[in-house]
């Protein structure tokens, strides 16, 4: 990987805290996760996932989440466990 | 994926679990789990999304599509990648598309020859990269064209490596490399005018 310059270090650094002062400047909705977790006992409730975790709900992402670890599109292995156990 | 053994996540309190313990502890059925997950990447994945559309309503739905995607396909994270890349390239796949649909976004097909020497930023003065605030950054960063902007983000604000871009946009990694020359040197000549101007 070629290094950086300074150029681009730089860019990094800066970029950095614009998001930090993004932070500061706007607060974080807290309504946010009573709705994230309403709509989850939603869709428990009216079954449109028989359990949560193994459905393929909003499927238009399905592809691109099983290619966000195998990039080449290799399957993933049998015990695949993020554990790593 | 599948959970590991019933004891590998005995009776520690959640917030003392590792991430990927505590993905493991939620395909186990513990959806107290949940609770946590969420407090630890909330913040994150919200000023993620804002950073990318500009509007907190916006990024607010944004943000709790991407929990409901993040939640509802836990089981396909292998542990490969660190769960926060795992979050952070669904909660940008997810805003592209949000994007893209609104037409705010296009990687349009470009000539892919590529030479790899990044002139055009080596013209630039660093010290007018250092000198300059950060609403000036602001300013200079919303004359680019929105995919320039979104790639200088991913690579210097979330510091992703070309490769992991490439897999995010769906783009192939020569033609990452050359956008982001080319937002580089888009950016260093909108800084270079702003200093010639003066």
């Amino acid at each position: 990987m070629p290094a950086k310059t300074t150029f681009e270090q730089l860019l990094e650094a800066r970029m950095q805290q614009l998001a930090s002062r993004r932070r500061e400047v706007v607060p974080a909705p807290t309504e946010l996760k009573d709705e994230v977790f309403r709509t989850l006992d939603l869709l428990d409730t009216v079954g449109e996932i028989g359990s949560l975790f193994t459905g393929t709900l909003l499927g238009t992402a399905a592809e691109f989440i099983d290619l966000i670890e195998n990039p080449e599109g290799e399957p993933p292995p049998a015990s695949a466990n993020p554990s790593g156990q | 994926m599948t959970p590991a053994s019933p004891s590998a996540t005995p009776t520690v309190p959640a917030a003392q679990l590792t991430d990927r313990e505590l993905v493991v502890a939620i395909l186990e059925g513990k959806k107290r789990c949940l609770d946590e997950l969420y407090r630890r990447y909330q913040d994150r994945v919200y000023y993620k999304c804002l950073g990318m559309v500009k509007d907190a309503t916006q990024a607010q739905d944004l943000a709790h599509d991407v929990f409901i995607k993040i939640f509802t396909n836990l089981h396909k994270y292998q542990g490969k990648a660190d769960l926060s890349f795992w979050i952070y390239a669904i909660t940008y796949n997810h805003c592209i598309s949000h994007l893209k649909k609104a037409r705010r976004l296009r990687f349009d097909a470009m000539a892919e020859s590529f030479d790899a020497a990044d002139d055009g930023a080596a013209t630039l003065d660093d010290k007018l990269l250092k000198e300059l605030r950060l609403d000036q950054l602001e300013r200079l960063l919303k004359q680019l064209r929105p995919e320039e902007e979104v790639l200088l983000v991913l690579k210097y604000q979330e510091a992703m490596s070309v490769l992991q871009i490439a897999n995010i946009l769906q783009l192939n990694e020569s033609a990452v490399k050359m956008r982001l020359k080319r937002a580089r040197e888009r950016l260093a000549k909108l800084l270079n005018g702003l200093y010639d101007a003066r």
